[in-house]
């Protein structure tokens, strides 16, 4: 077993798309190697190791000339594959002089990389968040850098029992605390199914309704493995048959989140909340996204102080209770990748 | 500045022929880890007779072993004792190995790609072919070799790339048509070159009078080919007035630090220019062997780079220091 807490051989997103612009670079630690990405003249996003074959310098603190990047200490240039195409005061150039260029795709208004062996960087298996860029579907997000594991911010999404105590007066009631739920797992996926029924529902909720008495809610979690936790979430007029499928009297969002491990202590938290209904009601896009922000600053908090309670005490461990089971498969499957690229000789890293 | 490189302790756990004087060596990783990439290549720590060495070799990827390092071996005869040694060792025998950079590093952003191995170049391009066919790229290889027999990794390769693999054997049909394969490369195609220097200079050569992209042609030096046999010869350095023997099997370089001349040098391929030393006099040509001099420094004569180049035997002058480094224009 490797000491990583994430597997390589993933796709994890570097940036938003809209982070990636022409003409500038965005530098990133990502899996603990810094790496620096942007895009071609035609678009292309390109991502390669952040530092000069030469001596190392960033080459984010350098500049784009087309598609190339020049260092900014000796001049060295590089082409999007990663091979140096020009070095001072020499006539002949190194073939040896190379940086590691990464395979980048960009989907889901999202540029993705995968760190590890290039061979496997199928874009089938790049997450599915496609609600982030659906014609009947809008909604907005952020990243924020978060001074935590990723695995404790998948534990937190895994687990939303927590919205009673951490955002209670939003989303959070005792009813999140008290429901029954169940969890089920295949392949590299978990998810955890909660329906609260004939409840009170939260004001938020309640506010998105707009129509008065109790309600079906829901909160669907699906985990994709390693580390992108999609959230179907609503709430219906009870009685309606939301549970069955007919979802017509309810309203419907999902919580789209992808954490990439920064280092093992660091994550970049990609998160966006989508709905389908009023898609067309822009400041109704802002408010989600401002309440959203606010609701996860509360779980930013509490994911920080967790990181910095483990490192303070480290002779103690984790406890499991009930609640846990779906973060636990989750933390599973990630094993699970991390066991199979370790039993493979050829791990590139 | 040297960066620590991983390395771990492995076992051999099963060799074969891969072709006529290929041997084909699985390695088992006991202690430690090392990381490969495509196009990798890996460092063997031994013990030769003049002391203890290092040798690389590219990993293969046959597609029968992942949780196996392998490698495959060209016996070279007469060699500087590093492929013999590797032919000696026993399923059982234990050997130290070194992580190395991987200079010819696989970029997945083309369309289309073509690949020439000749000889024992074949190497790196088992993993690059695989790497490249299993995340769906376009893939042409032309394949050169002495004969059949002395084509390794033939089904593997075939298997891969289907009608994508030209086979090229220099026994029935002689020497490759560089020029022709040269001119029919697709623009946006990248290259991938890695085989004999002989063949690896004709395709730079055919590559540069077409004016085509320098970095859609990407290759590895393989430091101990040259274009003649390595014949003993002499040297005296001018800084000293000492004269220096160079055995066939040892490098100039060696034997110039051997005999307590300090000179600066980093890859020992050929690659980054600081051996660089200045001929005064020789009495016969010099095998050029590295990448770094430009075509007319090596067609002048003045200048040699000592970890791989060579004379070609007889008596010759060299300069170690003050020499002038940079463009020659």
């Amino acid at each position: 077993m490797t000491d990583r807490s994430y597997p390589l051989n993933a796709w994890y997103v570097i940036a938003w798309n809209h982070e990636v612009k022409r003409g500038s670079m965005v530098a990133r630690t990502i899996c603990d190697k810094p790496i620096v990405t942007y895009r071609k003249q035609d678009g292309t996003p390109v991502a390669l190791d952040d530092a000069c074959w030469h001596r190392l310098v960033p080459l984010s603190m350098g500049h784009l000339k087309g598609d190339n990047v020049v260092c900014g200490y000796h001049g060295l240039v590089y082409e999007p594959g990663g091979r140096c195409i020009h070095m001072p005061s020499q006539d002949t150039i190194n073939p040896s002089a190379s940086v590691r260029s990464y395979p980048v795709v960009e989907r889901h208004r999202f540029v993705w990389i995968w760190m590890g062996d290039p061979a496997l960087a199928n874009h089938d298996l790049v997450p599915d968040l496609h609600w982030n860029d659906d014609p009947d579907w809008t909604g907005d997000g952020v990243m924020m850098e978060v001074n935590a594991n990723f695995r404790l911010v998948v534990d937190n999404l895994m687990d939303l029992t927590h919205e009673t105590f951490v955002h209670s007066g939003s989303i959070g009631n005792d009813a999140v605390a008290e429901a029954p739920f169940s969890v089920e797992h295949s392949g590299d996926g978990a998810t955890v199914t909660r329906w609260m029924h004939d409840i009170v529902p939260p004001p938020f909720w309640a506010s998105q309704l707009g129509k008065p008495g109790n309600v079906d809610r829901w909160q669907i979690i699906r985990f994709q493995g390693p580390s992108t936790v999609a959230i179907d979430v609503g709430v219906a007029v009870a009685g309606t048959g939301a549970p069955d499928g007919d979802r017509s009297q309810g309203v419907n969002g999902y919580i789209l989140n992808s954490i990439t491990p920064s280092t093992e202590t660091k994550s970049y938290y990609f998160w966006s909340v989508c709905r389908n209904y009023r898609i067309k009601d822009v400041s109704l896009t802002t408010q989600w996204r401002e309440a959203t922000k606010m609701i996860f600053g509360q779980d930013e908090a509490i994911l920080n102080a967790q990181q910095e309670a483990i490192d303070r005490n480290p002779d103690k461990v984790f406890y499991d209770l009930n609640i846990d089971a779906g973060a636990m498969w989750a933390r599973r499957k990630i094993d699970q990748m991390i066991e199979r690229e370790s039993k493979r000789a050829r791990i590139s890293a | 500045m040297e960066s620590q490189r991983a390395t771990a302790t492995a076992r051999l756990k099963e060799a074969s022929l891969a072709a006529t004087g290929i041997r084909l060596m699985r390695f088992e990783i006991l202690e430690g880890t090392v990381s490969t990439s495509p196009g990798a290549h890996l460092t063997f720590e031994m013990q030769l007779k003049d002391g203890p060495a290092t040798r690389s070799y590219s990993v293969v990827d046959d597609g029968m072993a992942p949780e196996l390092i392998t490698v495959a071996v060209k016996l070279e005869d007469p060699g500087r004792g590093g492929s013999r040694h590797m032919w000696s060792l026993e399923p059982g025998d234990e050997i130290k190995i070194i992580e190395s950079s991987n200079s010819m590093p696989v970029s997945f952003d083309r369309r289309n790609y073509l690949v020439v191995a000749g000889g024992i170049g074949i190497t790196p391009m088992t993993a690059i072919v695989a790497a490249l066919r299993s995340s769906g790229r376009e893939v042409r290889m032309v394949y050169c070799a002495r004969s059949r027999e002395h084509a390794a990794f033939h089904d593997r390769l075939s298997s891969l790339l289907g009608d994508g693999l030209v086979m090229h054997y220099d026994a029935e049909s002689g020497f490759l048509d560089v020029e022709a394969l040269v001119s029919g490369v697709e623009p946006g195609t990248q290259v991938y070159i890695c085989g004999p220097i002989g063949m690896m200079n004709a395709i730079k050569a055919a590559w540069a009078a077409l004016g085509l992209p320098a970095h859609d042609l990407r290759y590895e030096t393989f430091a101990n080919s040259g274009t003649e046999r390595s014949q003993p010869f002499d040297v005296t350095v001018v800084e000293t007035g000492r004269t220096v023997h160079v055995e066939a099997q040892q490098t100039l370089l060696d034997a110039l630090v051997k005999s307590g001349h300090e000179v600066m040098y980093e890859c020992l391929k050929g690659e980054c220019g600081l051996c660089k030393l200045e001929v005064t006099q020789a009495d016969t040509g010099i095998d050029h062997r590295d990448v770094f001099l430009s075509e007319r420094e090596k067609a002048s004569g003045e200048s040699l780079c000592a970890c791989v180049s060579r004379f070609s035997g007889g008596h010759a002058h060299v300069r170690i220091d003050g020499i002038s480094h940079g463009p020659t224009g």
